[in-house]
């Protein structure tokens, strides 16, 4: 009956599917990518950038763990902007504009010519399951291949459906069939399925823009980098003088709001058709109109899809509109008088499995082997999707060897945030990452990613050997010129008190390196370590604060709960916390106390039942 | 649900009724082992019955009643026996329940389990604690009001303020480059201040607070043989203190607590005060005058009818910094020099043996302690105040780390702090609820 061997089946090609394949490949485990085209891989469905606040650093930590997101947005973006630039950078993120086509094109390229992967154009229709384990795929052709480890990583394809006004059709994305079978495997294996929604605007014909009147948003200089391999390697910004394409500014008018306002009937939200649950950092038109009547005008971004294609991307126009009604808002917008659109705004609807239905290593708690990554877990937002998916594709394989999974702690990393968070808390509305989710925020920087999760990614057999040992030969060499700088003190003036400060304390007071010269002080020549020591030494004592004020959940993320734990045993807990335990079934006190509904009087008992407190 | 634990819950001693009390699993069968009732038993209804010992003997006539849990006070099924408060009844029907299964409970238990239960909150599971042992009508019905959630209803607007305020830097790092309204730093430090004035507020209260919990002490100070000892007697309406015409008789400090128009005092008669060659007086002065440093309000004593000389000013200068009341004692032997102030206070004129004068000196030490019976509101405790100071504190640094030009998402790690002291106030361990306040007030999302 079995077709072929492989170690792990990745089902899907998307943002996730792409790093769960490469993570599984490049750790060794035969490993096959199911995609319905060969040249979907990499589509960007949405808006044509990679990073943005919090997401930017996704993008780093993929880098750092040995993933591809990094370096294909890097050799394929057209505008590089860091976020932020207004505050510290501790919160600084890099964003770019892509140009979709090469991204696509660079990822299909790295994907084909990955050893130990496969790219099979089949549709996978079902999982087999034996003794509660993954045995193997079956797809629409007809064929059946034994796996050891499966990764869903489905998107927004299970059960599309498009909404474009009040007209209806099946999809997953515009223009492609959704998959339908594949959720009937999960009702079947008794997993619960919820709807989730989200939208995209309608492509607008450059041709047809008057950018005269508008704002220009050009790149920085030097553009910021995402990947620390990208030539040149060793730094995370771009030399001068990178050529970069620009970004118009515009705004919604009076007659916008008017136009959707008389025509909130029409929309596939507010005419009641879509009952999914649509992110609120995301909304789309009708919705900002409709929650926020007193602001007069919205912030519309006019982005450029690709160097060499005439679609632009309005930021902000996503709608449900019927599409005359689309054309006539869109053209009471200035610079678009004339427009005229070659896609229509969409929304789209589809299933989700809650990830509460996930252990933090992404793997179900009902099927041993099975792992869930992307959009289909409920997230929003490519660099959300990747980050689960080389997490996803590392356990998989992991499992495949027989070995155990790992996970990412809150303290270590976004993506450790993101999956704690859709593990513990699950979702009600399309995830997305915000700085503000992490307790750790001045830690689990933009800069220092690769020396957060290095380690992690030279462990699981990701990042090779020689780019460890530059890492720790960095990281060495900072931490030496730190030490020098907590001790080395020099006579300043603030005001017109002379004294003693060291170095870290200046640094704190957010003084730089440059302003060090004067003082004829040693300072680091490598461009990596000088940017790292700065914003080491300046945020030490914050982070120190950060980590006080979580002392004590961060005690509780260290004590493991027995997998074998009865809480029906355990005195003191009601029933209600006794079920919710059972269903989320927990691997850390930390991790308890974070669900929704668990009291600390709950977190007291299990405590006081582990022999652990106080 | 858990063991059932029983427990006399009425004061050692006899009374005319005497409580016991059980708490979880199958409380009622066990007490049905030895409680005879005829008849089915309802929740929450009165029953008379028998209580039955070992041989079959009725051994007292009692009333019981049964709580469903989560219906009751630990969130699990009690039952609660009304007997005659005899110490020897109360013991019998204590040793059966154990013999039918229960468990002796550990002091507090039953609150304990009300909690872990989640019948109520840490900040309500201290107020029990404090009705209990609360020493005046006004801390009573303050524990009450705290019971009630009073201080929960207090300091829960001050958080979620607190959050607002986390919320508007959390969107300007988060969505900073979006179109939304950057916060204006004067609307900050009016927010701020707001939120401070009442948490000081409520410090204010712990103080005051503490006067009614563990009560005001008053220390009785003056030189030897000015009639501290019979004032001491009058006020407690006790005859504790030794008086003599013997200066130094009262070799060591001597407490007592008294009531005066509802407020708790702990009276305190010190020693003499004077320089003496005499070991034990000396011990005994030392002491005094430690006692005088921990005091809350000082009655300056001195002979009237003797006028006040330079041992007395000696005194009044260890003291001065204190608050103060001064007294002038024995004006039933005459008064020898008129003197209406002494250092800009107003001097009382008592006699301690004719209890002339004593009305107005009750008068003014009410007036002192700032606070009347018809005080209303919560009291605080220690933990409350040491974590409300520590809030204080946070938002201090957040504002000089405002002022000071740091960037905000430095300055929020100090707001956070605060946020998370008052969370922990009321219980909670996690801070959450900041995305979702920044969703409902800023249009997010390019």
């Amino acid at each position: 009956m079995p077709f072929e061997d492989y170690d792990v089946a990745v089902i899907g090609g998307g943002h996730a599917g792409i790093e769960a394949s490469l993570a599984s490949a490049r750790m060794g485990a035969r490993t096959v990518m199911f995609i319905l085209k060969k040249d979907t891989i990499g589509q960007m469905s949405c808006n044509p950038a990679i990073g943005g606040i919090a997401k930017g650093i996704v993008v780093r930590e993929i880098d750092a763990l040995g993933g591809e997101m990094g370096k294909a947005i890097d050799n394929t973006g057209i505008q590089f902007k860091m976020l932020n630039r207004r505050k510290g950078k501790a919160v600084w993120s890099p964003r770019a504009q892509a140009d979709k086509k090469r991204y696509k094109e660079y990822m299909r390229k790295v994907c084909e010519n990955q050893e130990n992967l496969e790219i099979k154009e089949e549709e996978v229709v079902d999982i087999l399951v034996e003794k509660g384990r993954v045995i193997g795929v079956k797809t629409a052709e007809g064929n059946e291949y034994r796996v050891k480890s499966v990764v869903v990583t489905t998107g927004t394809f299970l059960n599309g459906v498009i909404y474009i006004g009040h007209k209806t059709m099946k999809g997953g994305r515009a223009g492609e069939p959704p998959s339908e079978s594949l959720s009937n495997f999960y009702k079947r294996q008794g997993f619960p399925l919820a709807r989730f929604k989200t939208g995209t605007p309608a492509r607008l014909d450059k041709r047809t823009i008057d950018f005269s009147g508008l704002e220009v948003a050009p790149g920085d200089d030097p553009p910021p980098k995402f990947s620390f391999w990208t030539e040149p390697v060793g730094t995370y910004w771009f030399e001068e003088g990178k050529k970069q394409v620009p970004c118009w500014i515009t705004y919604t008018t009076e007659k916008t709001h008017k136009i959707v306002r008389e025509n909130l009937d029409k929309t596939a939200l507010y005419g009641g058709l879509i009952k999914g649950i649509g992110p609120r950092y995301c909304p789309s038109i009708e919705d900002k109109i409709v929650r926020f009547p007193d602001k007069d005008k919205h912030l519309i971004f006019l982005e450029p899809e690709g160097i060499d294609v005439i679609e632009i991307y309005p930021n902000g126009l996503s709608t449900s509109l019927p599409e005359d009604i689309q054309i006539e808002m869109y053209r009471s917008i200035p610079g678009l008088e004339n427009v005229e659109i070659l896609r229509p705004a969409y929304a789209i609807e589809y299933d989700v499995v809650p990830p509460t239905e996930l252990y933090p290593t992404l793997e179900t708690k009902k099927i041993r082997g099975l792992f869930h990554a992307g959009n289909f877990n409920g997230t929003t937002g490519y660099e959300e999707a990747a980050g689960q998916g080389i997490l996803a594709g590392i356990n998989a394989a992991l499992r495949a060897f027989g070995k155990e999974p790992i996970y990412l702690r809150r303290d270590e990393s976004y993506i450790g945030v993101m999956i704690d968070d859709l593990t513990t808390k699950g979702v009600t509305e399309p995830y997305r990452l915000f700085t503000s989710r992490s307790e750790y925020r001045l830690y689990i920087r933009q800069d220092n990613a690769l020396l957060r999760l290095a380690k992690i990614g030279r462990e699981v057999g990701l990042l090779d050997e020689e780019r460890y040992k530059m890492v720790e030969e960095l990281r060495g060499e900072i931490e030496k010129w730190c030490e020098f700088y907590r001790k080395e003190k020099l006579q300043v003036a603030i005001g017109s008190d002379i004294r003693g400060y060291t170095v870290a304390q200046l640094f704190t007071a957010n003084y730089t390196l440059e302003d060090l010269k004067v003082y004829n002080i040693a300072t680091p020549e490598h461009p990596f370590v000088r940017e790292e020591v700065e914003i080491a030494l300046k945020y030490e004592p914050y982070v120190e604060r950060e980590r006080k004020i979580y002392e004590k959940i961060k005690k509780l993320e260290d004590i493991r709960i027995p997998e074998d734990i009865d809480y029906k045993k355990i005195p003191g807990l009601t029933k209600e916390a006794v079920e919710k335990l059972e269903r989320f079934r927990p691997i850390t006190v930390g991790q308890a106390s974070r669900i929704d509904g668990i009291t600390p009087a709950t977190i007291t008992a299990l405590l006081v039942y582990l022999g652990k407190l106080e | 649900m858990k063991e059932p634990i029983v427990a006399i819950s009425t004061p050692p001693g006899r009374g005319a009724i005497g409580i016991v009390r059980l708490s979880g699993n199958g409380v009622l069968d066990i007490v049905k082992g030895f409680f005879r009732i005829k008849g089915n038993i309802k929740p929450r209804y009165a029953y008379y019955g028998e209580l039955v010992d070992e041989k079959g003997e009725v051994i007292d006539e009692g009333i019981l009643i049964f709580y469903k849990g989560p219906a009751s006070y630990t969130g699990e099924d009690m039952v609660e026996l009304n007997l005659h408060g005899n110490p020897l009844i109360l013991k019998k029907a204590l040793e059966l329940a154990i013999k039918g299964g229960a468990r002796l409970a550990e002091p507090g238990e039953f609150t304990k389990r009300a909690f872990l239960n989640g019948k109520i909150d840490l900040t309500q599971a201290e107020a029990v604690e404090e009705i209990i042992s609360a020493k005046s009508y006004i801390a009573l019905k303050s524990a009450v009001n705290q019971l009630r959630g009073e201080l929960s209803g207090i300091i829960r607007p001050l958080r979620d303020k607190l959050v607002d305020l986390l919320s508007l830097i959390e969107a300007d790092i988060d969505f900073g480059e979006e179109d939304i309204p950057s916060i204006e730093n004067d609307e900050l430090m009016s927010l701020l201040t707001e939120v401070e004035d009442s948490i000081r507020s409520l410090l204010d209260s712990y103080e005051r607070g503490r006067f009614f919990k563990e009560g005001i002490k008053l220390a009785i100070v003056g030189k030897p043989n000015v009639g501290k000892s019979s004032l001491f007697n009058t006020l407690t309406g006790k005859d504790r203190s030794i008086v003599t015409d013997i200066p130094g008789t009262t070799r060591d400090y001597i407490e007592e607590d008294v009531y005066i128009k509802g407020i708790p005092l702990i009276l305190v008669d010190t020693a003499g005060i004077r320089d003496t060659e005499d070991p034990v007086e000396k011990e005994g002065v030392e002491r005094s005058l430690s006692k005088v440093k921990e005091a809350d309000i000082v009655l300056f004593v001195f002979d009237i009818s003797a006028g006040i000389d330079k041992y007395d000013m000696e005194i009044y200068e260890k003291i001065r910094g204190k608050n103060v009341i001064i007294v002038g004692n024995k004006v039933d032997l005459g008064i020898k020099r008129p003197l209406e102030n002494f250092d800009g206070k107003p001097i009382i004129m008592v006699s301690a043996i004719t209890r002339e004068g004593i009305p107005e000196l009750e008068k003014a030490i009410v007036g002192k302690v700032g606070i009347t019976e018809a005080e209303q509101g919560v009291f605080i405790s220690v933990r409350h105040s040491v974590l409300l100071k520590d809030a204080i504190e946070s938002i201090d640094t957040f504002r000089r780390a405002i002022e000071s030009g740091l960037g905000m998402e430095v300055a929020a790690v100090h707001l956070k702090e605060a946020v998370n002291k008052l969370g922990e106030i009321l219980g909670d361990i996690t801070t959450e609820d900041i995305l979702s306040n920044i969703f409902s007030k800023f249009c997010i999302g390019k």
